[in-house]
């Protein structure tokens, strides 16, 4: 998966796209741009070297020599290199490169990141060390606004053309690039726990919680158990209750795995179990040291206490053995 | 004997030997360098992490363009020589990542200048998923005496 750049959506608000269109597709970025050095073994040697190729035409110039070429030929794939920019990237706008108005333009409006996604080269001669290069760049399309994997932005179409120092074109290339605004980081599993809103009603249940002891409602006029806590017994109707120390022992009588959307707080894909437990009584919470494959309905649990911060114990559930 | 290879032994359906290259940070920054590519997304990770929200540096076009060719030439010898490359950038390429290279000759056929042209696809895959898919066209030597440099301008029809 990880930063795919497909296509997923056309939006609708094209204005930025029209303004772009209108001022630079079917124009020349700049002056023709004229490499700073002329093509180099040196350079050609370190390309070489990056690459692991060991084509001797490239950078053996005794076996160059004895070669069809009579001598050291450049790599074809450095068309494109012989007019970027040096290292400390300022001057001109290098052949590939959008300008600085286009790119201000993208940049003003959000869109500051910057990757490839299509190439197109073609070589109509092959280089030797002397030549010297002047690249052009056209550029040939501007796409409406649209939304990938990375963010949403605009494709860039550029069009360069190399020519020699005889004015003859060495070689041309297609290139696609795509701006984008970087997409909203999802919520992750670092974010804390949301916190659960205590009452006077369940307050004992969270201490309890703390304390790793599992507490639920008793009425003390009938004894019966309840949960989720309540101001009032649904057999008797009294109003008085105690808490009632449970075994933490139970069975999943229902579940669901949440996969999406993400939450904050919680590694995706997790289950949502409704656990009975043995003394009757039912209790929604998250299974743990279990895999949303490995879950079924009547799958032994036990109350599980932990700690997921300074603050916060909860109360969930893992498998246990039968019995 | 990479001198010996010519068309004799290239048909449609033709597989090239599988190449494998480790990336690390180093090969991501030694190839941006080479291509003189300093654009930040190329070598620097905080930048990349924080500004582009990439999970790392990644591999830049040249440094894809250059391995496809030395994936290319090295099938061929030096008398290979590339006419054509088109290729499409699915997803990114990053530092711990191996990146593997298959190709197919999809079809050998000759010009009427007399080129002997191979037209393969090739695929650069990462863990089984393909990263970028290519569509390349090199001359080969259509047996020992024929070379493809030594077409000149007029003859030369990529």
């Amino acid at each position: 998966m990880g930063e795919g750049r497909g296509e997923l959506e056309t939006l609708t608000q094209q204005t930025l796209a029209d303004r772009l269109r209108d001022e630079f597709v079917g124009k020349p970025i700049g002056e023709p741009y004229e490499a700073r050095d002329p093509v180099s073994l040196p350079m050609i040697r370190s390309w070489c070297d990056a690459m692991g190729d060991r084509n001797p035409v490239y950078s053996d110039e005794e076996r160059a020599r004895e070669s069809i070429h009579g001598g050291i030929v450049a790599p074809p794939t450095m068309l494109q290199r012989w007019t970027m920019k040096g290292l400390s990237n300022e001057g001109p706008p290098q052949a590939g490169g959008l300008g600085s108005r286009l790119v201000e333009a993208l940049e003003g409006a959000g869109f500051t990141s910057v990757v490839a996604t299509n190439c197109e080269q073609e070589y109509t001669r092959y280089l030797r060390p002397g030549d010297h290069l002047t690249g052009t760049t056209i550029i040939k399309a501007v796409s409406d606004e649209k939304k990938t994997a990375l963010g949403s932005g605009h494709f860039i179409e550029s069009q360069i053309t190399w020519t020699d120092q005889t004015g003859e074109t060495v070689g041309t290339q297609m290139f696609r690039i795509y701006y984008y605004k970087q997409a909203e980081k999802q919520p992750s599993s670092t974010a804390p726990r949301p916190r659960p809103a205590i009452s006077d009603d369940t307050r004992f249940f969270w201490e309890g919680a703390s304390g790793k002891e599992l507490l639920v409602q008793r009425c003390t006029s009938c004894a019966t158990l309840r949960h989720p806590p309540r101001p009032m017994c649904a057999n008797c109707r009294s109003l008085e209750w105690e808490p009632a120390p449970m075994s933490g022992r139970g069975s999943v009588y229902s579940f669901v795995v949440h996969h999406h959307p993400p939450v904050p707080g919680f590694d995706l894909p997790f289950v949502v179990a409704l656990v009975e437990l043995e003394e009757g009584v039912r209790m929604v919470s998250n299974l743990t040291g279990v895999t949303p494959e490995e879950v079924s309905i009547g799958m032994p649990v036990e109350a599980e206490f932990v700690p997921v911060d300074d603050e916060l114990t909860l109360p969930l559930f893992a498998p246990r053995s039968a019995g | 004997m990479t001198e010996a290879f010519t068309a004799a032994e290239v048909l449609a359906g033709t597989k090239l030997p599988t190449m494998e290259v480790p990336i690390s940070a180093r090969t991501v920054i030694m190839g941006a360098s080479a291509s003189r590519d300093w654009q930040t997304q190329h070598h620097d990770h905080a930048w990349a992490v924080e500004r582009a929200g990439t999970r790392d540096i990644f591999l830049n076009t040249p440094t894809q363009a250059g391995w496809i060719e030395r994936y290319l030439t090295d099938w061929t010898g030096p008398r290979g020589r590339l006419g054509r490359l088109r290729f499409r950038m699915r997803s990114s390429v990053y530092p711990g990542q191996t990146l593997t290279f298959q190709g197919v000759v999809a079809e050998v056929t000759i010009d009427d200048a007399g080129t002997t042209w191979a037209d393969l696809d090739i695929d650069l895959t990462v863990d089984g998923e393909t990263v970028t898919e290519c569509a390349a066209r090199i001359a080969i030597p259509k047996d020992d005496d024929d070379n493809p440099w030594a077409k000149d301008a007029g003859s030369w029809k990529p």
